[in-house]
């Protein structure tokens, strides 16, 4: 087998880049931003839910961030594919239930960074909306929410990058999406090693980016933060 | 006590079910077991040359490297590199060796960056007192800020074992029969998902409390002084 181990970019190129493959990257981006359009709004709703202790809201969601954050990501897909989809509707469709798992489970993630980002919010923020005499339900809605989420961006970035890649799961119900596509080539070629290298590079070029990002937006808000630290004692004398 | 759960705890003590299933966790576990340790390796490794071999462009290079391309691509690409692209280049390991070598690395470019996060929070001080005590760099590096970056970190640590164990269902890819595995051929044999998936739900849950009462264990422990690791200098 050693002799097959030769790169075969030539005859192989537009078999890679055949549309089958691009088809692939359309179905992992349009996934990807369907999922992040359902479950960023849960997400806040359910994160709102748990870090405000509200008696019984803040348990179930508290319950249901932790079960789902234990569970394996692919277990949770076919347990709504197989298990909960069939007794919802007659026809099941793959996407549908790709879409709904994976919107689900990544409300918990996002539930959790947005708790993250309204615990830390504290101090001379909220002073100074409780002299300004806002409600509780402004300060929640107009301070506290719009910075905890400017501030967990880098944070939701980092789960979206995390997000693209899982898609590569939803092949097990059936949805063709970039590795899949790569899967279905390989079954017609057998020159998987190329076909390996062609798919991690989008995926490394898409994901990349938005790691550049992030980390751009992580050292501009420590910059900030320390600048704010060392003004702090002019404030205060 | 609902019908539900009833039917549920009828499910279980069927012999052959409980067989296949604790096979399977079995599996899990050490495959959870052996690559948690080479992460771990892998992860000390790369931050030992992060942080003290950066000045040479090479290693510092090959380093972030390793880190952003094993952080940026999905793991089952990588579980596919390891189990069809070391075959193709003649290489022929089980496809449970496979599983550890792409989880052990995958997850080692997180445990690197984790730790290095870690890394930064030490004060200088800590290197120069260890310098000023006729320490070389790498006595430094493994008793004085090593211990200390791990001390800082061991939340974050435990969260990245955890993922570790429940990104190890991705093995089934490549035909390991792990917990998922097993759970998932169960439900398509006896076209039973839902009594298969709910009991392997809550096996990983089960794992995955373990894993961090360990680790919440063994902070208790650090903490206590317990177990001799240096203590933080001003406190986390």
């Amino acid at each position: 087998m050693t002799s097959a181990f030769v790169f075969h970019w030539p005859s192989h190129w537009e078999d890679a880049w055949s549309p089958l493959l691009l088809q692939g990257f359309g179905t992992t981006l349009v996934m990807s931003v369907l999922i992040l359009l359902l479950s960023i709004p849960m997400g806040t709703v359910l994160g709102l839910l748990r870090s405000e202790k509200i008696p019984v809201l803040s348990w179930l969601a508290a319950a249901y961030i932790e079960v789902l954050r234990s569970i394996p990501l692919i277990l949770f897909l076919v347990l709504i594919h197989y298990g909960v989809m069939p007794k919802l509707t007659p026809e099941p469709n793959f996407f549908i239930s790709a879409l709904l798992a994976f919107a689900l489970f990544e409300t918990a993630y996002f539930a959790e960074i947005v708790r993250g980002g309204l615990r830390g919010i504290r101090g001379t923020e909220m002073d100074a909306a409780v002299s300004l005499g806002l409600t509780y339900t402004q300060r929640l809605l107009l301070i506290r929410l719009p910075l905890a989420l400017s501030r967990s961006v880098p944070a939701l970035l980092g789960q979206v990058i995390s997000l693209i890649k899982d898609t590569s799961l939803a092949s097990i119900v059936g949805v063709i999406e970039l590795t899949r596509a790569g899967e279905i080539i390989y079954e017609r070629t057998y020159h998987d090693f190329e076909l390996l290298v062609v798919i991690g590079v989008i995926y490394f070029s898409l994901c990349a980016c938005l790691s550049k990002l992030a980390e751009s937006l992580e050292s501009r808000e420590h910059q900030n933060s320390s600048e704010g630290q060392k003004l702090k004692p002019i404030f205060e004398t | 006590m609902p019908p539900f759960l009833s039917h549920l705890i009828q499910f279980i003590q069927q012999p052959e079910v409980t067989h296949n299933i604790l096979s399977g966790l079995s599996v899990t576990v050490k495959i959870t077991a052996l690559s948690t340790l080479l992460a771990a390796f892998v992860g000390v490794i790369t931050v030992f040359i992060r942080t003290q071999l950066g000045h040479i462009s090479l290693f510092s290079w090959l380093s972030r490297a390793y880190v952003s391309l094993f952080r940026n691509t999905p793991l089952l690409l990588h579980l596919y590199l390891f189990y069809r692209g070391l075959q193709s280049l003649g290489i022929n390991l089980t496809e449970e060796t496979c599983g550890v070598l792409a989880l052990g690395l995958y997850t080692g470019a997180y445990v690197s960056e984790i730790l290095r996060s870690g890394f930064l929070a030490i004060p200088r001080t800590q290197w120069d007192s260890g310098q000023a005590l006729g320490m070389s760099a790498i006595q430094v590096f493994f008793w004085v800020t090593l211990p200390q970056a791990i001390r800082y970190c061991l939340p974050a640590l435990g969260n990245q074992s955890i993922n570790l164990m429940k990104n190890s269902s991705l093995v089934a890819f490549i035909t390991v029969e792990d917990l998922f595995f097993t759970v998932y051929r169960g439900a398509v044999n006896d076209f039973r998902p839902v009594e298969y998936f709910i009991v392997g739900a809550s096996l990983y849950i089960t794992l995955s409390l373990l894993i961090g009462a360990i680790v919440h264990g063994l902070d208790y422990c650090l903490e206590r002084r317990w177990l001799r690791f240096p203590k933080l200098v001003g406190g986390i």
